[in-house]
């Protein structure tokens, strides 16, 4: 029998985290919505209720998918699903290619088709890698990372947590060393030196464009 | 029965390798060291034999073997060593690489990993590697031992000489020539031929200094 997982969320990336649990080999139990305002059906699949609905739920025994891309919102979520019961598997894509040398968390870590992860790397609980990224040997994520399609990281990089790597994006192996916490990388930015905490970094190479102001909650 | 292979070198980049060739079906006989330091230690669950010098004072006849190291000179001069003794270096192409059946992959020491592209008429010739998710279009040439790094792309008839270098994410667009030796720095863009050994970086690429 198939496992069974619940989606969070109803918007433009649902169908994208929920092909992949599909694809996975999971049957979708339903979804549920921020609020109360959407019934019926949504991709074929039945709309439980609201979070405020699920969170008054014993969630123990149950696997949920977060299908949102907002880091924070998927932070919050993990943190209430985890403190009720509830379980949120690593999901990895058949056609994506993790080696067998690769350290990636058990909870919450979701890898997309055609992304890979090299032997010695690291990827820590709750961090999404989305299609065709790369994560080179010897180079390891914090959690909730968020690497955007075809972003990559080269080898010998320590990357902290909440990082978001925009699509396109490469840190050049070796020289990058370190990507400080809270840091935003933009699309097709060139990383080619160590990059601060809360930085918000674009361009070819990349420069700090400002430093993001970071809620406490989330430090 | 899986055939076997030796592996020379150990670092960062040796359980890479490693894999490309379990994942093409083969067993892991032994490592060897540049120096005599790790013998009778283990690497990713594998023994260290031996090193480099205890290699070739063995008999290398019918006996495979790949290279994890990145620098070409240590390359080069390993890959005379290994053939003048009469060894083998296979080719190897990830089952999960697509390659077209109508490229000319080198049978010496070419390695194809997961998820790399080679196009139809497509030529990659021996010790040549092409890295993950790297895209070597049509009629394209790939030289000895030229490096083709993760994300790069290059474009239907290029040339990339002899011993070149091609950085992560770069392209190479249709037609152009990299020269021997080139070196093109990551997500470089080149739209005009690159001299022999020359060192080039940007989008669109510029010449920065000789090598």
């Amino acid at each position: 029998m198939k496992p069974k997982i619940y989606a969070l969320g109803i918007g433009h990336t649902t169908p994208v985290f929920l092909d992949l649990a599909l694809d996975c080999g999971y049957e979708i139990g339903g979804l549920y919505h921020y609020n109360d305002e959407r019934k019926g059906k949504a991709y074929g699949f039945d709309i439980l209720g609201s979070f405020d609905d699920l969170f008054k739920e014993d969630l123990c025994g149950r696997a949920f998918l977060l299908t949102m891309g907002d880091m924070a919102i998927r932070r919050d979520l993990t943190e209430k699903i985890l403190s009720r019961g509830g379980a949120l598997p690593t999901i990895i894509h058949p056609q994506a290619y993790v080696s067998r040398w690769a350290d990636v968390g058990k909870t919450g870590v979701i890898i997309f088709q055609f992304a890979e992860v090299e032997p010695d790397a690291r990827v820590a609980d709750h961090c999404v890698l989305r299609a065709q990224t790369c994560l080179t040997h010897s180079s390891s994520l914090g959690e909730y990372c968020f690497m955007s399609s075809k972003s990559m990281i080269g080898a010998y990089i320590e990357v902290s947590r909440n990082v978001f790597m925009g699509m396109g994006s490469l840190a050049i192996s070796d020289k990058v060393k370190t990507i400080g916490e809270n840091a935003y990388v933009g699309a097709r930015a060139l990383l080619t030196k160590p990059v601060p905490p809360n930085a918000v970094m674009a361009g070819f190479p990349a420069k700090v464009l400002r430093f993001r102001d970071v809620k406490p909650d989330l430090k | 029965m899986k055939p076997g292979i030796e592996v020379l070198g150990v670092g960062h980049n040796t359980p890479v390798c490693m894999e490309l060739a379990i994942d093409c079906g083969y067993e892991i006989k032994a490592l060897w060291h540049y120096n005599g330091e790790r013998t009778g230690q283990t690497d990713h669950g594998y023994n260290i034999r031996g090193s480099f010098d205890q290699l070739f004072d063995g008999d290398l006849r019918g006996r495979s073997f790949l290279l994890t190291m990145g620098d070409i000179n240590i390359r080069k001069s390993l890959i005379d060593r290994i053939l003048w003794g009469g060894g083998k270096l296979p080719a190897l192409i990830h089952p999960r690489a697509v390659v077209s059946h109508a490229a000319m992959i080198d049978q010496c020491g070419v390695l194809v990993f997961v998820f790399a592209e080679v196009g139809a008429n497509a030529r990659v010739e021996a010790n040549a590697m092409i890295l993950q998710q790297s895209l070597i279009e049509r009629d394209a040439r790939i030289g000895q031992y030229a490096f083709i790094s993760q994300k790069s792309f290059i474009g239907a008839s290029s040339t990339v000489g002899e011993s070149a270098f091609i950085g992560q994410g770069a392209i190479v667009e249709r037609g152009i020539d990299v020269g021997a030796g080139a070196y093109v720095g990551a997500m470089a863009v080149v739209d005009k031929p690159v001299a022999a050994n020359s060192l080039v970086v940007g989008d669109p690429a510029e010449f920065l200094r000789k090598i």
